[in-house]
């Protein structure tokens, strides 16, 4: 019995360049004037540009405070968004170059150690206690660069086609698989069996 | 998994054209009979697997109130959503575009220090022609305005590009009123006239 290569989901795929209709009706709602529309977006979206951000800075009142800025920016913006393509991935491209644009400004582009919190432990803490829960995202922090550990968030937690990867990270494609597959081995080596 | 930690060059190279391009004749075939890399590939499929999975777990839940205090930021930064300054700035280009491309064509039209009255060239151009053409240039900065914003003649007022715009338009205006004063003829008959005359006696 032999096994075929399965292509890693999505990877060669791209998903068909359609805005769900959902968020279709809201933008147009939201630019006839109906700020109830844009209310909506907010309220379904915030969690995912939270997380992303998140992720970016590893510090929670950077990630809100990136997260409002990009939907001012998104809701500033909103006549210039193309419905055909997906707004969580545009709401996403937003929310990179302002987490950029944020460390540009601080001139500190390194994320910081770990969630800051005021009502949590130490960082020192939270890492550890982090570590020992050791999901593979855990794995995937401690051993990818950030470039790598944000292409796969993007593909794998995010469910992003290979074209909006792309397009939010601000890299073709070619270079956002190969980014991916290196990501992919390193892991694989990491928990192979010594 | 000695092989997935030290495979062989075709095996490397079978696993990133697949990665890359996905499955070929060769690559398909390749693996169907390499025992490493269907391991490796059953390896890739379960972290791929794992990582969509344990995507949740990683997860956090943003503070309750986040949504609301982004949606009355959002209301108190910004009246409305605007159109995309490109727009304009693509107004501007053009109109710019086309005032430049007009001067060029009346000058190119224009004679040149004729000297004699053999050589010298009768203008084609009319005052007319260039009232149409100024006409022209405004008729289409009205409709490109248009398509931009509706209110766009509203907006005319207070946009500075815009009021950048008139004054390009004007100084283009102002120069071909200069081109045709001075260098049109009003009357062809009043200026071959005297020349004619001379010539004659």
């Amino acid at each position: 019995m032999t096994l075929l290569p399965q292509p890693v989901p999505g990877e060669t795929l791209t998903a068909p360049p359609t805005a769900p209709s959902a968020d279709a009706r809201l933008i147009a709602d939201c630019l006839q004037g109906e700020m109830r529309a844009f209310d909506e977006i907010v309220r379904l979206h915030t969690p995912r540009v939270f997380n992303y951000v998140l992720h970016m800075t590893r510090h929670r009142q950077d990630a809100e405070d990136i997260a409002q800025q990009t939907f001012i920016k998104a809701y500033t913006h909103l006549a210039s968004f193309d419905p055909t393509r997906s707004l969580i991935a545009w709401l996403l491209t937003i929310a990179r170059r302002t987490a950029l644009n944020h460390f540009r400004a601080a001139k500190n582009f390194e994320p910081v150690a770990e969630d800051t919190a005021a009502t949590e432990p130490t960082p020192d803490h939270n890492l550890e206690k982090r570590d020992q829960l050791d999901t593979m995202w855990a794995q995937a922090r401690r051993v990818l660069s950030q470039r790598e550990f944000e292409i796969l968030w993007l593909r794998y937690a995010e469910d992003m086609s290979l074209e909006d990867t792309a397009r939010i990270a601000g890299i073709t494609e070619t270079h956002t698989k190969i980014i991916a597959f290196r990501a992919r081995q390193r892991l694989m080596k990491l928990q192979a069996p010594s | 998994m000695s092989s997935t930690a030290n495979p062989r060059f075709v095996c490397r190279v079978v696993r990133l054209q697949i990665a890359l391009s996905g499955n070929t004749k060769k690559t398909t075939r390749h693996a169907a009979n390499c025992p490493d890399c269907q391991a490796y590939f059953r390896a890739s499929d379960a972290l791929v697997t794992g990582l969509s999975r344990d995507a949740a777990q990683e997860r956090q839940s943003p503070p309750d109130d986040l949504a609301a205090r982004i949606a009355l930021a959002v209301r108190q930064s910004t009246p409305r959503p605007r159109h995309s300054p490109t727009a304009v700035w693509r107004t501007l280009a053009g109109v710019t575009a086309v005032a430049a491309l007009s001067v060029f064509l009346v000058r190119q039209n224009l004679p040149i220090q004729p000297t004699t009255t053999k050589n010298r060239a009768v203008a084609e151009i009319h005052p007319a022609d260039v009232a149409a053409l100024v006409a022209n240039v405004d008729s289409l900065r009205i409709r490109l305005l248009d398509s931009v914003e509706p209110t766009a003649e509203k907006l005319a007022t207070q946009n500075p590009l815009v009021q950048e715009l008139n004054s390009v338009q004007a100084d283009a205006r102002s120069a071909l009123g200069f081109l045709a004063l001075n260098f049109l003829p009003t009357n062809p008959d009043r200026q071959t006239g005297p020349k004619d005359d001379s010539t004659r006696s």
